[in-house]
């Protein structure tokens, strides 16, 4: 039944889509721009396919502790052929004030908003204003969608704070871009804060309801000029949560928390433009870190004399990636990623959380520029925590990735 | 006395801005090489322009990067192509610009939009590769559309600053003048390369052929935006052989393995051609791109 509203979601779209094309290709058009993404991968690990819960279940301050959490999203990956998503975005022109964007994914059977919102076009003096769901500006990464990664999975650092779909949420965003000599842009943003990880709510009677607004986050982009033939990108990142709730209740023993959250992160994204035609000769460095630390209070619990103990927790998690332009519409990547270099929470002992690595190489092959075919092989080491034993222990495996990506309908756009 | 200082610093800073901004000319934000320089025949000493792209990159594939957003947030006219050529970037650059003035006319002159273009309104869709239903865009190659173009363009540039409107009007007379004269002599120069045949690597020379009357007799890509595959090239191979052609010309941000290639094969003479300002050393302006086109296409018959 799903499949059948599946199709005919991305028929109708098709329809759409080519006739506004035979109409008309230009933003004149009334019509809002129209793209359907398919991206699908072959998957394989070397642990009868765990490898990708090994991943979810990675240790870390924001993991959840002691009861299970449904999750979904991206993540659901089987051995062997997987559709991840078909995603249909519409976006165009409100009116002469605003700019409108849809996109909703169709995956595993479920549907979902992945961004909806509007924004600001006529603001004077650099200034444009968001509203609606969108990906937070913080970082580099996270901003992009699964079909435009370098790689075919999130990246560990992603993951490990804000889970599969990186930091997602319904709020507003303000951002500032002065004429200066080079590129400045700074903006904050206010999200209702409906997250898994970082700001994730508890629902359960003896913890309060949150009122939203209650994460927001500040971050700084500047590109200093470094010439026609490179650009160079740095960043700074702040996110804050006054309300992150964990429940690490065990039946029938109830723990409810109730904090602080902070993070702070640095990204840097040098490209060397290409010099060769389709790609042939480019060059990305692109790296982030993030650093977190969590103040929460016990707010509930069977035993009542842990009622209003702390419980902290200190985590980063950075990645580095390259991706070479080997030959036109070929490119090789090659990322080595870290989570947890500093992983402890505090509550009357101190846990050692453990570190996870992986490092991971990629083949892309890019016939046109609306698909492409991606090899990947990564070997993980993944840290869990043992709540029996007390102390972290290590997966490893090796993960491997065939995935394809086309698009149809309106160009898609050539973001840094 | 810190609030003192402090109320120093935004005067002095606010006096800077208020002297620049009165002081400066126009700033104009040209997408292609070409365009640069007609606007600055144009502007003269009234403008200032940059550029997003340069010869050597193939402008359809250009990422809307930081420092290109940064010059349309400060643009006062962005001057492009159109016809779809930028459509994977300059939508970009122009929402994230976050700059009014630009994101529409007056301020935003489509130069492609002044003129009509070859192959517009036909049926396209993608598997017939890289095609542009709204026309083939490289309409500044046709010496013609161009003067039409910087005709338009000097129209707007009075619009959008109609202080030096006659300034602006006065320098394309002259361009005029001086452009319909180097006409008569390009087409007498190039009259010999009448009826010629040549291979392309890619449809954007149409403007600059059927302008000299040249025949464009095969591409290297088999459908536009489609590289050459081995099959395709010696189907070429046995076409030229039957009816070789003049020479097989590309543009300098072209892969040019399939082209030296089939030249090796069948002896015939393979140009890259300047295509645009900067493309070659000789071509500084719009007049030594065209000067510098003809002769090493004229050039092209010593190969032989």
């Amino acid at each position: 039944m799903k499949n059948t509203v599946l199709s005919a979601a991305i028929t109708a779209a098709c329809l759409v889509s080519s006739f506004t094309y035979a109409q008309s290709n230009n933003d004149t058009s009334f019509n809002p721009k129209i793209s359907v993404i398919l991206d699908g991968v072959y998957y394989s690990d070397n642990k009868g396919g765990d490898g990708i819960e090994h991943i979810e279940e990675m240790s870390g301050i924001l993991g959840s502790h002691g009861h299970d959490e449904e999750e979904h999203g991206h993540g659901e990956l089987k051995r062997g052929f997987n559709i991840r998503e078909a995603e249909l975005t519409m976006s165009g022109t409100v009116d002469p004030h605003l700019d409108a964007w849809i996109t909703v994914a169709f995956s595993n059977g479920e549907t979902e908003i992945e961004e909806a919102y509007f924004e600001t076009r006529s603001l004077p003096s650099g200034w444009k204003m968001k509203a609606g769901k969108f990906f937070s500006g913080i970082g580099y990464h996270n901003q992009q969608h699964l079909h435009s990664w370098a790689f075919s999975d999130q990246t560990l650092a992603h993951q490990t704070f804000f889970g599969d779909h990186g930091l997602v949420d319904s709020g507003l965003q303000v951002t500032y871009l002065p004429a200066t000599p080079f590129y400045t842009l700074v903006g904050v943003e206010v999200f209702q804060g409906e997250q898994d990880k970082f700001g994730a709510e508890v629902e359960h009677d003896e913890l309060k309801e949150g009122a939203g607004p209650r994460l927001s986050t500040a971050f700084l982009k500047i590109a200093p000029e470094i010439g026609t033939g490179s650009e160079l990108q740095l960043g700074l990142s702040l996110a804050r949560t006054g309300q992150h709730q964990e429940d690490h209740s065990e039946t029938p023993d109830v723990e409810l928390l109730e904090g602080d959250i902070l993070l702070w992160g640095l990204d840097v994204v040098y490209k060397k433009l290409p010099t060769g035609s389709f790609g042939e000769g480019s060059f990305t460095l692109q790296a982030e870190y993030f650093n977190v630390s969590k103040e929460l209070t016990i707010e509930a619990a069977s035993d009542i004399d842990e009622v209003g103990e702390e419980v902290t927790g200190d985590q980063d998690a950075f990645y580095l990636q390259t991706v070479y332009g080997i030959a036109p519409r070929w490119s090789i990547g090659a990322r080595y990623e870290m989570a947890g270099m500093v992983n402890e929470l505090k509550e009357e002992s101190t846990d050692k959380l453990g570190d996870s690595r992986r490092v991971s190489l990629a083949a892309t092959w890019q016939p046109t520029e609306y698909s492409k075919f991606r090899l990947q092989l990564s070997r993980a080491n993944i840290s869990e925590f043992d709540e029996d034993l007390g102390k972290a222990r290590s997966e490893s495996f090796n993960q491997i990735y065939l995935q394809y990506n086309v698009s149809l309908g309106a160009h898609g756009a050539h973001q840094f | 006395m810190i609030n003192r200082i402090l109320l120093k610093l935004c005067f002095v800073c606010g006096l800077g801005v208020l002297s620049s901004s009165a002081l400066a000319d126009m700033q104009i934000f040209a997408c292609e090489p070409e365009l640069e320089a007609l606007a600055k025949e144009l502007g003269g000493d009234r403008v200032s322009v940059s550029v997003a792209t340069h010869a050597k990159q193939d402008v359809h594939y250009i990422q809307a990067r930081p420092s290109l957003i940064n010059k349309v947030r400060r643009a006062d006219m962005v001057v492009c192509t159109g016809a779809s050529l930028e459509i994977g970037w300059l939508p970009v650059l122009l929402k994230k610009g976050a700059n009014p003035k630009v994101q529409g006319e007056p301020g935003l002159f489509m130069a492609a939009e002044q003129v009509e273009l070859i192959g517009a309104g036909s049926v396209a869709d993608r598997s017939q590769g890289d095609v542009h239903p709204e026309g083939n865009p490289h309409a500044f190659q046709d010496p013609y559309r161009m003067l039409s173009i910087a005709q338009k363009l000097a129209d707007r540039l009075g619009v959008l600053d109609s202080d030096n409107k006659a300034y602006y009007l006065e320098r394309f007379s002259d361009f005029k003048g001086r452009w319909l004269k180097a006409i008569t002599n390009w087409e007498t120069k190039a009259a010999p390369l009448k009826g010629q045949a040549v291979v392309v690597h890619h449809k954007s020379w149409e403007y600059f052929f059927n302008w000299l009357g040249i025949d464009m007799v095969a591409s290297i890509e088999p459908l536009p935006g489609i590289p050459p595959t081995s099959s395709h090239l010696s189907q070429l191979v046995t076409q030229m052989e039957s009816k070789p052609a003049y020479a097989i010309v590309r543009a300098p941000f072209t892969n040019k393995k399939g082209s030296v290639w089939l030249a090796k094969r069948t002896g015939i003479c393979e140009v890259e051609l300047a295509y645009t300002v900067g493309g070659s050393q000789q071509t500084t302006d719009l007049f030594t791109l065209f000067d510098s086109m003809i002769d090493q296409l004229l050039g092209a018959e010593q190969c032989k």
